[in-house]
């Protein structure tokens, strides 16, 4: 995983996504195999980066009778933070969550969303390199999320490495990095889910003649995988850049088809899953 | 000031309660003490503490961690950077402080109603130690029962651990009970290592003894959970020091006599541990490959810090016995006392190794019900039904009169126990592996 990066991590329930984070902070062990993260063995010296990572769980724990503040204070003291520090990353962070005209309350009077927020900064009051998110936007509001979205641009552009966990993919398509999709316990090819941008565009070409010659030139074009075959058409992935794309189209006109409509589909992160997914045999 | 008691006294709710328990208190004893004599202040008082402080503090103390595992704010304090002792005070003194105050409360009371001052203040300190025995006791508990809930095995089912008691009975309970009787007449004497000892002064010193070990099986439940690696001596310090204590009681001054007691009373205690270790606690698979792992690249100090507790009794059990072994070969060969047992307490540690290595493959091959069923067969089987045969494998006679004889079956069935336990883990292993390979 490249330092300064948002991985985002998906799949569906149960596929060993929790288990997969709490074996990367050493709170559980795999039965076989080796986490390394900066170099340490995580198995072996399971405390030596609490410092350096930090990580919210899926259901938020946070301490129904103290107050904002106290959270905070008592969060940071975990991590061993100086008073002035600590003063400091409570008043930013408070600020950044919008947060900071409540710090006096006690947490068992906030609204889900708002110890959502306090349960976020509690993880990350210390400044950690390596953030570890599961599910952090549940139970948030749409003002929230925005601010959540861009704490963690911002922790990202500061040099820090996120890893989230979610299934809002159409949150997390504008700001994340790299994809991982697991289920069952094993990751689903993470080169085809990569945000990196390539060449690869999904077409939906619609005939009303000729369908076979145009199919047989789609097959033994090596720039194309096959989608969907449809009655009336075929959608598929085409390797290449907008010249090779028109040239193609020029391909398939010559060949005494009637091609009734040649559509570039805007392909979204929720695709790409679903398709990935679909090649692995979910149902 | 402690993170840990500072967050603690800030989530204690409103002081008005404490006030309030407090007032009732003091009003009630001047009211007692005023118009109803005959009901006695003096115990009242120290009943009270016994209620509010010793029984109330614990079950808090208990209670605090149980609710900070259900509200999923453990596993922030377990993947933080604070030290395993800052920690232990906060969770022994934070949950328990209401009580403390009540209690001093309730002590205060006792002593200006006690008649005898020197008894009273006996009897406080003695108050106060078993108090924080208790204290350290149900932190231990609550410590051991998170990390249990969290091993996916099933719990044994109530029937199998007295089961277990009856069927281990023929080779350590019988000769355990008869001591425990003798202890008990001389603890009245408090006559230990040939010395008399002021009754107060013996149990002040056991309970503080116990106090330390509490604490310290606290504090060392604490680093598990906290992920922090230690090489078990107090473990082997506990063993050792029961060793001691119990020995005490059947040996006169003599140094050698005293020191071959204290080995033999240690591997049996070391025996009953591993015994209700390995009955009582569940342990994770992963465990197991660890240790596989360690002990195939000899990395002994990974090896000793990651065996499970029954392992580790054992482990020292036959160490111990083996020197009991070497300095103990002499007339005392056949004696059936709780001390100068020789090689027999070899033959017992290898039999103590058999069963629980048996348990263990039984628990990684089979579903829970069908290994405690098997587990207790082969327990009658070998220690009860065959020894009736005159069979050399179990049981206390065969052992006192076939030592040799039974050391060398029972050791040839533990290290096949032993290779049947190592193919069924290396059988799930390859299962598992098979599983992810085909799935990926």
């Amino acid at each position: 995983m490249p330092p300064g990066s948002i991985t985002a991590v998906v799949g569906p329930n149960g596929a060993g996504k929790s288990t997969l984070f709490k074996c990367l902070i050493g709170l559980e062990s795999p039965i076989q195999g080796t986490i390394h993260i900066d170099s340490t063995d995580i198995m072996h010296n399971p405390r030596a980066l609490n410092g350096k990572i930090a990580y919210l769980a899926e259901n938020i724990g946070v301490y129904d009778q103290l107050t904002i503040r106290q959270s905070l204070n008592y969060a940071a003291s975990l991590h061993l933070m100086n008073a002035p520090d600590v003063n400091q990353s409570v008043q930013e962070l408070s600020k950044e969550l919008a947060i900071d005209d409540r710090l006096d309350v006690k947490l068992s009077k906030l609204s889900k969303g708002l110890r959502q927020c306090v349960a976020i900064a509690q993880a990350i009051i210390h400044s950690p390199s390596i953030i570890l998110l599961d599910e952090p936007s549940s139970g948030l509001d749409p003002e929230a999320r925005h601010r959540v979205i861009n704490l963690f641009k911002k922790l990202q552009q500061n040099g820090a490495t996120l890893l989230i966990s979610t299934h809002l993919l159409s949150e997390i398509e504008s700001y994340y990095s790299n994809l991982l999709i697991i289920k069952d316990g094993c990751l689903i090819r993470p080169e085809d889910v990569s945000n990196a941008q390539t060449n690869r565009t999904l077409i939906k070409l619609k005939m009303d003649g000729g369908q076979a010659s145009v199919i047989k030139e789609l097959e033994f074009n090596r720039k194309v995988i096959f989608q969907e075959r449809m009655a009336d058409g075929v959608t598929f992935y085409f390797n290449g850049d907008k010249e090779q794309q028109a040239e193609l189209l020029k391909n398939l006109v010559s060949l005494n088809s009637t091609i009734s409509s040649f559509e570039v589909v805007p392909e979204d992160l929720q695709n790409k899953y679903l398709e990935s997914m679909k090649r692995n045999g979910s149902s | 000031m402690n993170p840990e008691l500072q967050k603690q006294i800030s989530s204690l709710e409103t002081k008005t309660n404490l006030i309030l328990t407090i007032g009732t208190l003091l009003g009630l004893a001047w009211f007692i003490d005023k118009h109803l004599f005959s009901l006695g202040l003096e115990s009242l008082s120290l009943f009270s503490f016994a209620m509010f402080c010793t029984i109330s503090g614990s079950r808090k103390i208990a209670r605090a961690l149980y609710s900070e595992v259900k509200s999923n704010v453990w596993n922030a304090q377990r993947f933080s950077q604070i030290s395993p002792p800052t920690l232990l005070i906060g969770k022994l003194i934070g949950p328990a402080l209401h009580s403390w105050v009540v209690g001093s409360v309730c002590i205060g009371v006792y002593l200006w109603q006690a008649k005898d001052k020197s008894d009273g203040l006996e009897t406080t300190c003695i108050a106060i130690l078993i108090t924080f025995l208790c204290h350290a006791l149900a932190l231990a508990y609550a410590l051991l029962q998170v990390q249990q809930n969290r091993i996916r095995r099933k719990d044994a089912s109530i029937l199998f651990y007295p089961l277990v008691i009856l069927f281990v009975l023929p080779h350590i309970t019988e000769i355990f009970l008869p001591a425990i009787a003798e202890i008990k007449e001389l603890l009245k004497q408090c006559l230990w290592y040939g010395r008399n000892y002021n009754t107060y002064n013996f149990l002040a010193s056991s309970l503080l003894g116990g106090v330390t070990f509490a604490i310290l099986a606290a504090y060392r439940m604490l680093c598990a959970e906290l992920r922090i690696k230690h090489l078990p001596f107090v473990w082997f310090f506990f063993i050792l020091t029961i060793g001691v204590f119990i020995s005490g009681f059947f040996t006169g001054t003599g140094l050698v006599d005293a020191s071959r007691n204290i080995l033999s009373c240690s591997v049996l205690v070391a025996c009953l541990l591993s015994y209700f270790t390995g009955v009582m606690l569940k342990v994770p698979e992963e465990n197991y490959s660890i240790l596989k792992k360690a002990l195939l690249s000899k990395n002994w100090r990974e090896f000793s810090q990651e065996s499970p507790l029954w392992l580790l009794s054992i482990s020292i059990g036959t160490v111990i016995g083996l020197i009991n072994t070497v300095i103990g070969i002499d007339p005392i060969f056949k004696n059936e006392l709780i001390t100068n047992l020789g090689v027999v307490s070899l033959t017992i540690a290898i039999i103590t190794l058999r069963d629980l290595i048996f348990l263990h493959h039984l628990r990684l091959c089979l579903q829970n019900r069908a290994s405690e069923f098997y587990f207790i067969m082969l327990l009658g089987t070998i220690n009860i039904l065959l020894p009736s045969l005159d069979l050399p494998v179990g049981g206390t006679k065969p052992i006192f009169s076939d030592t040799a004889i039974v050391l060398a079956v029972n050791l040839i069935l533990a290290l096949c126990f032993f290779k049947l336990a190592l193919r069924t883990h290396q059988k799930i292993l390859t299962t598992a592996t098979q599983q992810v390979v085909q799935k990926s």
